[in-house]
């Protein structure tokens, strides 16, 4: 009994000195999605938030064709989980991202349309990201389209 | 198969009008929307040329405001690093400092019409003196009464000039005052603007008619150095304002590719005027010679003057002995004592030389030759004076020789 209450404040201690230090709440959500022009390079720049990420391996994933960003605009938003929500015309899939050290990894990739999307665009509509397709909505997680 | 197709018809738009109204709308479209109505407000303030075309852009901005309203949350969040109400507030400031600007302009506006108007009015007073002069000028010069009268109008008719002159540049330095700027470069929309303001003012037509009026002035006034001196002086002011916004107007004209020959016809009145001095101040030395019964023929120019004056002493001095010496000193009065050592020396050489309209060696010429004049007149007095000393002195002796004979010839007597 002598032994244990010193060893029970010791073992307090130690996991009071090994947990990692968290912040809560917080909140990531980017009030619009940016729309972004891809460079020559496959490089977008999002300035507000300064975020830059080289698109050729998304292009890659999708369309088979690291080369195809060529004039095109890539759609991106943030929830407030932190997930980066990313898509473009004639996409079929939204790629969602976490960010990493010196990368965005890809979390998931949820299937929209077989046919390519139309017109899209995302909303902020926490905790939810709203995408429109061809002006119909549907409401994603990070992880895939929220049923009803 | 009628009614049917209109019912297909009818149901077609009316889904077309469900879907318009439950169709969701991207938040960047609408942000973006908000945007450019906001852009296309700010050009129009900034391009307004009227208060009252500002003043309607109150209404654009309020409709924007209202119905924008709605989206207030996502523009606060997403106009960063301003929102909503902070975009409004600037607009505001925009739309304020332009109604200041434009009230400016409405100010100079209005100044510059009443400007215009008094233009307009001593227009019409220089013409009305204009020819009142010339009546009175054609009338009689010996009557003191009218020549009075003439001066007064004179005077009158100088001052109301030169008020004129002055608000001619005052409309052009007022609204122009881009032209003022010396090396100013001026874009083809700003040349456009001086063109339109310059036309709207009759520029053009002021400062022609304003040189008109000086020369039509110069010609029927006979003016003294002292006048002629201002004159100049007005010219210098002129050349000067002439040459910084004149230089400026014509590459502005010629661009339009209007008026040029009004241009050239204002460069050439200048000139005429500039001669117009110069003729004037010739013509009124002559006159003052003829005042004196010298009659002169025609000179414009220093050496012309120095030519006239030497020749018409040397005809003089070959008429010594011919003419009767009462009338030839008579002449050298007139010509030397009562004009040219009387006014043409102290007052129009002074201003001759000043101008550059004669040279210090022509008036020494001149001056040699009135002194040999003298010169070749005194001898002819003073051999009259020995030959009546002479005559004196022979009287004083023979009386003196008979008065003496008388006393030797009579000792015995005594």
């Amino acid at each position: 009994m002598k032994l244990l209450i010193p060893g029970l404040f010791i073992a307090v201690l130690l996991v009071n000195a090994c947990s990692t230090l968290t912040l809560k709440p917080a909140d990531f959500a980017w009030p619009i999605e940016s729309v972004l022009k891809i460079d020559d390079n496959g490089t977008v720049t999002e300035e507000r938030y300064s975020l830059s990420f080289n698109t050729t391996g998304l292009f890659y994933e999708e369309a088979g064709d690291s080369l195809a960003y060529k004039n095109k605009e890539l759609r991106i938003i943030r929830d407030s989980g932190g997930y980066y929500f990313v898509t473009a015309a004639a996409f079929k899939n939204v790629y969602v991202f976490t960010a990493e050290e010196g990368a965005l990894k890809l979390f998931s990739k949820i299937l929209i349309s077989e046919t390519g999307l139309v017109n899209p665009a995302f909303n902020q509509r926490a905790p939810y990201i709203e995408l429109l397709n061809d002006g119909k909505s549907l409401y994603l997680t990070n992880t895939g389209i929220k049923k009803d | 198969m009628r009614k049917n197709l209109n019912l297909i018809l009818n149901i077609f738009f009316a889904v077309l009008i469900f879907n318009s109204f439950t169709a969701a709308q991207s938040d960047y479209e609408i942000v973006q929307n908000f945007k450019q109505k906001y852009r296309q407000i700010e050009e129009s303030i900034k391009k307004a040329n009227t208060i009252e075309e500002l003043n309607s852009l109150v209404a654009s901005i309020d409709r924007l405001r209202s119905e924008y309203m709605q989206y207030k949350d996502l523009l606060d969040k997403s106009l960063y690093p301003d929102n909503f109400d902070k975009s409004f507030e600037r607009l505001n400031s925009e739309f304020v400092v332009r109604n200041r600007d434009l009230t400016q302009v409405d100010i100079l506006q209005t100044e510059n019409l009443q400007l215009k108007e008094q233009v307009e009015l001593l227009n019409k007073q220089n013409s009305a003196l204009l020819s009142q002069i010339q009546s009175i000028e054609y009338a009689t010069k010996k009557d003191s009464k009218k020549v009075a009268e003439l001066e007064k109008l004179v005077a009158e008719l100088k001052s109301s000039l030169k008020k004129r002159d002055d608000l001619i540049m005052s409309i052009v330095d007022s609204l122009m005052p881009q032209l003022m700027k010396k090396e100013a470069y001026f874009s083809s929309r700003e040349k456009n603007d001086i063109y339109l303001k310059a036309e709207k003012n009759n520029v053009l037509d002021n400062v022609k008619r304003a040189l008109q009026d000086n020369i039509s002035f110069l010609k029927v006034t006979s003016l003294q150095p002292e006048d002629l001196s201002e004159v100049k002086k007005q010219q210098e002011q002129f050349a000067e304002f002439w040459q910084d916004a004149g230089v400026k107007l014509v590459d502005i004209y010629s661009a339009k590719r209007k008026k040029a020959n009004e241009i050239a016809l204002i460069d050439s009145l200048f000139t005429d005027w500039q001669k117009a001095v110069d003729t004037e101040a010739w013509n009124s030395i002559r006159e003052e010679f003829a005042a004196n019964g010298i009659m002169l023929i025609d000179f414009s120019n220093g050496d012309e003057f120095t030519n006239v004056l030497t020749s018409f002493i040397e005809e003089e001095i070959k008429n010594i002995g011919i003419k009767s010496p009462e009338a030839s000193e008579e002449t050298y009065r007139n010509f030397a004592d009562s004009t040219w050592f009387k006014t043409i020396k102290p007052l129009w050489i002074p201003f001759l030389v000043e101008h550059q309209m004669i040279e210090s060696e022509q008036v020494l010429q001149i001056e040699k030759k009135i002194a040999e004049w003298n010169m070749k007149l005194t001898p002819a007095t003073n051999e009259w004076l020995y030959i009546v000393i002479a005559a004196v002195v022979i009287i004083i002796s023979v009386l003196f020789v008979r008065v003496m004979k008388k006393k030797k010839s009579s000792p015995g007597d005594a």
